[in-house]
C-alpha cells in the first residue's frame, strides 16, 4: 500500500528529519508511530500524505513514486487517503455537517447522494447534535469526532492521524481510539503518530519508533 | 370592552407562534444549507463592487459619447480630424479602464487567497483539484465584475437619459455650430448601438473571470 526505501528528509543542509528509512504500510494493518517532540513523527505523516517529498530514495503511495507524479495524478491519490490534522483543520465557515461532507464535496459529488451517508456518520461519532453547529462552538473531543468523520467519509483505504488523542481528556481519548479500531475491522489501515504510552499500551499494535532520524519497528 | 382586546391580544400571539413554528418547519425542511466554501470578504467586497461599478459607468459613458458624437457629426456630413482623436483618445481611456479593472481584480483575487489560505490549504489536502478551488474564488469575482457592470450600465443610461435634453445645447455651446448640425440624441440611437452599451457587464465579467483565472492559477501553481 505504501513504502518507503531508503527514505531521507532533510528541511535544510544540517537537520535530518528521517536518514535512510525503509519500512512498508500493509492493507489493513494498524501502526502507532511514535517518538519525543520534534522526532519527526509529523513529516513522516506529511510524507505518507504526499504533502512533502523525500531528499533521498523512494516514497510509494498506491504504487506511484510521490517524486515523480502530477499535482493532478497527487490530488487523486490524497482521495484515497483520510488524514486527521493535530489542529484538527476543520473550517470555521462551515457547519459540522458541511465539514464532514467536504471531501465529498471537493470531488464534485452531489449533496442528495452523500447527505445520508454524513448523517449516518454524524450518529456513528455521536455529533448528531451538533450537525449546524460551527466548529468555535464545538468541544475538543467534539472536534477530534468531527475531525476523524471527516477523514473518514469518502471511504479511504488508508488513514493517517497526526496525535489524534493530544487535546482531548483520557475518557474522550480511549473512545477515538475505539472509533480508529472499528474503522481498522472494517479493512481500513490505520496509522496514528502518537506520544501518548496509554493509548499505545490500550490497544496493542506494531510501533514504528522514531529516534534520531532512524526507526525502529516493534512488533 | 377588556374582553375584547384580551381575545384579539391572545389571537395575534397565536398567529404569531403559527408563523414561528412555520418558519421553523421551513428552515428545517431546507438545512443544512451548503455554504459558499471560501468565505465573502463583506466590506472589501462591497468597496470592490463600487469600483467596479464606477469604472463601468466610465467606460459606457464613454461608448455612449462616441456613438452620440460619431452619429451627430456623421448625419451632419461633417468630416474633422477632431472626430478621429475623440475616437482615438476615447478608445483609448477604455482600454487603460479595461486594464485598471483586471489590475483591481488580479490583486483582490491575491488578497483574498492570502486572507483564505488556511481555507485553500484545507481544500488542497481534501484531495481538490486546482480547477476545483479556482472555481471557488473566480465564481465569486465573476458575479462582482457582472454586478459591477450592470450597476454601471444602469447608471450610464440614467445619466444619458438625463442629459438628454441639454444635449443639443451642449453640442453647440462646444463646438459653437449654430444652424447646419442635425443633432442625433440619445433617443435616436438603433437598437445595435444600445446592445453596444449593453456588453458593458458582459465585457466586465469576461475580464472578472479572466483576470482572477490568471491570479489564482499562478498563486496555486
Amino acid at each position: 500500500m505504501i513504502e518507503l526505501k531508503n527514505v531521507s528528509l532533510r528541511y535544510n543542509l544540517n537537520r535530518e528529519i528521517l536518514n535512510n528509512v525503509s519500512f512498508a504500510i500493509e492493507p489493513g494493518g494498524f501502526y502507532y508511530i511514535t517518538g519525543s517532540s520534534g522526532a519527526g513523527k509529523t513529516s513522516l505523516l506529511k510524507l505518507l500524505f504526499l504533502s512533502l517529498k523525500p531528499s533521498d530514495g523512494k516514497v510509494s503511495v498506491f504504487g506511484h513514486d510521490i517524486s515523480k507524479i502530477s499535482n493532478y495524478k497527487k490530488q487523486l491519490l490524497r482521495r484515497r487517503i483520510g488524514f486527521v490534522f493535530q489542529d484538527f483543520r476543520l473550517l470555521n465557515h462551515l457547519t459540522t455537517y458541511e465539514n464532514i461532507a467536504l471531501p465529498l464535496r471537493v470531488r464534485g459529488e452531489d449533496e442528495i447522494n452523500y447527505k445520508k451517508d454524513v448523517i449516518e456518520l454524524l450518529k456513528w461519532v455521536d455529533l448528531e447534535h451538533c450537525i449546524h453547529s460551527k466548529p468555535e462552538v464545538l468541544s475538543g473531543g467534539e472536534k477530534q469526532r468531527a475531525a476523524i468523520a471527516r477523514a473518514v467519509i469518502g471511504s479511504p483505504e488508508i488513514i493517517l492521524a497526526d496525535e489524534p488523542t493530544g487535546n482531548v481528556d483520557p475518557d474522550i481519548a480511549s473512545r477515538i481510539l475505539k472509533l480508529f479500531l472499528e474503522l481498522n475491522k472494517l479493512g481500513t489501515s490505520i496509522v496514528i503518530a502518537t506520544h501518548d504510552t496509554a493509548i499505545i499500551k490500550q490497544i496493542k499494535k506494531p510501533i514504528i519508533e522514531l529516534k534520531n532520524g532512524k526507526i525502529k519497528i516493534q512488533k | 370592552m377588556e374582553k375584547l382586546k384580551y381575545k384579539n391580544k391572545i389571537k395575534i400571539l397565536s398567529s404569531l407562534e403559527n408563523i414561528k413554528s412555520l418558519n421553523k418547519g421551513r428552515i428545517r425542511s431546507l438545512a443544512p444549507k451548503p455554504s459558499k466554501l471560501i468565505p465573502n470578504d463583506g466590506i472589501a467586497g462591497k468597496y470592490l463592487l463600487i469600483i467596479i461599478s464606477l469604472m463601468c459607468f466610465t467606460i459606457s459613458l464613454l461608448l455612449c459619447a462616441i456613438i452620440l458624437i460619431n452619429n451627430t457629426i456623421s448625419a451632419s456630413q461633417i468630416s474633422i480630424n477632431l472626430l478621429q482623436t475623440f475616437n482615438i483618445i476615447s478608445t483609448l481611456i477604455v482600454i487603460l479602464i479595461s486594464a485598471a479593472i483586471c489590475s483591481v481584480i488580479i490583486f483582490a483575487t491575491n488578497a483574498a487567497l492570502t486572507s483564505n489560505k488556511e481555507v485553500v490549504q484545507v481544500l488542497n489536502l481534501m484531495g481538490a483539484s486546482r480547477n476545483f478551488i479556482a472555481y471557488q474564488i473566480q465564481i465569486k469575482f465573476f458575479n462582482l465584475s457582472i454586478l459591477g457592470g450592470i450597476i454601471g450600465c444602469f447608471l450610464t443610461l440614467l445619466t444619458v437619459f438625463a442629459i438628454n435634453p441639454f444635449y443639443s445645447q451642449l453640442f453647440n455651446m462646444i463646438y459653437n455650430y449654430d444652424t447646419d448640425i442635425i443633432i442625433i440624441n440619445f433617443l435616436n440611437f438603433q437598437v445595435y448601438e444600445y446592445l453596444f452599451i449593453l456588453i458593458v457587464p458582459l465585457l466586465s465579467g469576461l475580464i472578472g473571470l479572466v483576470s482572477s483565472r490568471i491570479a489564482i492559477i499562478n498563486i496555486l501553481k
